[in-house]
């Protein structure tokens, strides 16, 4: 059996993988979940580490505890999203050391971005502290990078990856190295998403802060009260977004504006993937997007047969190819365990 | 008429006297205040150009209010008087409907509006209160630097926070540079020979001055899209402020490293850009300087930095515009550093941008220059720009209309 854990604030993830089949739990207290694992017979523990800071450089890395000592540092960067997690890995590591342990990174993949792409314009001071961007959902851009690589009879040295989700985001891949992400040092930067605010003028924060506002309350208002919901003035999801005309505008637009700075510093551009949800109205929407890309050449086909999981929706003289891949969490985690397994 | 105009950049104060019959517009006397508040390796100074003579005087120029005094103080003792004196003013917000004249009532309104742009608001209120001090029975007015955006469709000036704060505090992108890229795009249709309000042109125009940069997508003539927002702090990185951030950077840096906001707001503002990443100035061309001779640690990566940020922009422009007739530079980086120039126009012909190399080194800083070779599919434009004559051109229309 190989256990792969994740965190689901304040709950962790569990997905036991064997032989033929997965179970999903979900669990708050790490004792129990010791005396479960201590009866069963596992191969690999995986836990699923949303950041990563800038200690492991690769998806994933073999826990050691030199490794652990590191990951707690970074603690106070991440509290949130790695605190549980840490204690997890911690705990199981010291509890089951005959067996292996993997990190699965989601920042990672985004350890090759050069530092005049990765560092904010701060004080040096601040970059020797490692302020600075870690992009996200790397996993995922990976795992759809290699995907379409071998699937697709076109080269691919030249790709943007768009993940349409309700926290969407983009990641530029050079010869199969993450070169941009469109998020920064937390997940709020770069495109909007259902509650958070994306692009956003600092000094607003300061203008609110003169008018009385606690710094609480402006967290708050832009990390849960902006966002797509904030027009829409209820709780939606990406489906809702791309519905209605004002917001499908509004992404579109900060979607148009990532691809077209990456196909910049790219100097062309090879494949776009999408990958989400498949369900018409995301299908509608990325070719609602492609209309605005006709003058580099991508020529989208009158009909598009709709694979199971992934298909092309250009034709095959597009000069630039654009594919959809739908979206399968436990398609891509089995990905990472071959990985890991093929490591081993 | 005779026209005063001063134009403050964050690091600099222009100032120029125009004598006007509303069509012809003669330049009397010229100059500015060059490093006025920097700290780098060169000393502050200020060029005055007035009766074929070119006066410099060199002296400590601690902020623009002290450099506005010298410059009065100048023309007093040579006996200049000007008809009206007209600034520059970064930031209306949507407290004015139009470019004004100064009066005791919205002088305070012009107040209302310092949070607005801390830096330059600020400064520009300080001269408007020098020259009130020292000339005060001439008129003065209010150019505003924003106007020239009020065409970007909501769409792409709307930032995503809740309607009942962009309803009380009319949150949303601005923009700047609005003189200066009036000035450039006028300039361009003339010299195409193209009707601004007719001829369709996409345009990416590139004002990088010593101080603040941004860039503007302009299409048909008209702003659509531009870097900076709100305030003139985001967008490209710029000589102390840090452009674009991670909003929640802000609170992450004041819990971690526990500063307090008036820090945090000094850090973003003064400390940051070039000067925060290169460690000894914030000028553009003291860093260039030091990778060519001195070789400073963190000068490239701070080169690095301004020119990738700035090639990404015109790259989401082109995009946005889907696709470019002319790509503009202007302003002191703009005009004055062919190795920004080049550094953005290479490996661009995706975009069909090829740059003249040799064109583009050996420039007239005084003249409007084309840099593309003749394969290019894009005009590549290096234009000085003339925000001081666009201050005059609304002006004379301003103090016309009170003669009258």
């Amino acid at each position: 059996m190989i256990v792969f854990f994740s965190n689901k604030f304040p709950e962790i993830e569990i997905i036991e993988f064997t032989k033929n089949h997965h179970r999903k739990r979900y669990a708050e207290k790490k004792d129990y979940l010791l005396k479960l694992y201590k009866k069963k017979n596992v191969e690999i523990f995986i836990y699923n580490f949303e950041f990563t800071g800038d200690i492991i450089k690769e998806p994933f890395q073999k826990v050691n505890g030199n490794l652990l000592k590191k990951l707690s540092q970074i603690i106070p960067f991440a509290y949130e999203k790695i605190s549980i997690l840490y204690e997890l890995t911690d705990l199981f590591y010291r509890n089951f050391p005959e067996k292996k342990h993997f990190i699965l990174s989601d920042t990672g993949f985004f350890s090759t971005l050069p530092e005049y792409v990765s560092n904010y314009a701060l004080p040096y001071e601040f970059v020797k502290k490692k302020i600075k961007r870690y992009g996200v959902s790397g996993l995922l851009h990976q795992w759809v990078y290699e995907k379409t690589n071998k699937t697709s009879n076109k080269k691919g040295n030249k790709v943007i990856s768009v993940y349409l989700s309700d926290f969407p985001n983009i990641c530029t891949i050079k010869n199969g190295k993450a070169i941009e992400s469109s998020v920064g040092f937390t997940p709020v930067e770069g495109l909007p998403s259902i509650k958070t605010v994306g692009e956003l003028d600092s000094q607003i924060i300061f203008f609110l802060y003169v008018c009385g506002f606690t710094m609480n309350e402006i967290h708050e208002i832009l990390t849960s009260k902006s966002g797509f919901s904030s027009i829409l003035g209820k709780n939606c999801d990406i489906d809702d977004v791309v519905k209605n005309k004002k917001t499908r505008d509004i992404l579109r637009y900060y979607i148009l504006k990532h691809i077209g700075a990456y196909i910049g510093i790219l100097n062309g551009i090879d494949r776009i993937i999408f990958s989400g949800k498949k369900n018409n109205l995301i299908l509608d929407f990325i070719k609602y997007c492609c209309e605005e890309m006709n003058f580099i050449e991508i020529k989208i086909k009158d009909k598009i047969r709709q694979g199971e999981d992934i298909f092309y929706l250009t034709d095959k003289e597009s000069d630039v190819e654009v594919c959809f891949i739908k979206e399968n969490r436990m398609e891509m985690i089995k990905y990472y365990i071959e990985e890991i397994k093929k490591e081993e | 008429m005779r026209l005063l105009v001063f134009n403050c950049g964050s690091s600099s104060l222009t100032f120029k006297i125009l004598e006007t019959d509303g069509k012809i517009y003669n330049v009397f006397l010229y100059g500015k205040a060059h490093r006025v508040g920097v700290k780098g390796i060169e000393e502050s100074f200020i060029e005055i150009s007035y009766k074929d003579k070119c006066e410099k005087i060199v002296t400590s120029l601690r902020n623009h209010k002290e450099s506005a005094e010298i410059v009065i103080d100048f023309l007093i003792k040579n006996s200049i008087k000007p008809d009206g004196i007209g600034h520059r003013f970064v930031h209306g917000g949507d407290y004015f409907k139009g470019n004004t004249l100064i009066d005791e009532k919205n002088i305070d309104t012009l107040r209302k509006c310092l949070p607005l742009a801390p830096i330059h608001n600020s400064i520009s209120l300080s001269v408007i209160e020098v020259c009130r001090r020292k000339y005060p029975d001439v008129r003065e007015f209010v150019v505003f630097d924003n106007f020239f955006h009020k065409t970007i469709p909501e769409i792409h000036s709307r930032y995503l926070l809740p309607k009942n704060l962009i309803e009380k505090f009319g949150f949303k992108k601005y923009g700047f540079h609005g003189l200066s890229y009036y000035y450039v795009t006028k300039k361009i249709y003339e010299i195409l020979n193209l009707d601004i309000e007719k001829d369709e042109l996409k345009v990416v125009a590139c004002h990088l001055g010593t101080g603040g940069s941004s860039v503007c997508a302009i299409k048909n003539g008209k702003s659509i899209d531009t870097s900076m927002g709100y305030s003139p702090n985001s967008g490209l990185m710029m000589s102390t402020r840090t452009g674009d951030i991670d909003p929640m950077l802000l609170f992450y840096i004041m819990y971690l490293y526990r500063i307090n906001v008036e820090e945090l707001i000094d850090l973003i503002n003064k400390k940051s850009g070039i000067l925060g990443i290169s460690g000894f100035s914030s000028d553009l061309r003291d860093v260039i300087n030091a990778i060519l001779k001195e070789k400073k640690e963190n000068a490239k990566l701070a080169f690095e930095m301004y020119t990738y940020r700035l090639k990404k922009y015109v790259s989401s422009y082109i995009f946005l515009l889907k696709g470019i007739d002319v790509l503009i530079f202007t302003d002191d980086i703009g005009v004055k550093n062919p190795l920004v120039r080049e550094k953005i126009c290479e490996n661009m012909d995706w975009a069909g941008i090829v740059i003249d190399k040799e064109k583009n080194k050996n420039i007239n800083e005084k003249e409007i220059n084309f840099i593309h070779k003749e394969e290019s599919k894009v005009k590549i434009a290096v234009i000085p720009t003339d925000e001081e004559i666009v201050i005059a051109w609304e002006g004379y229309k301003l103090i016309k209309e009170i003669i009258k």
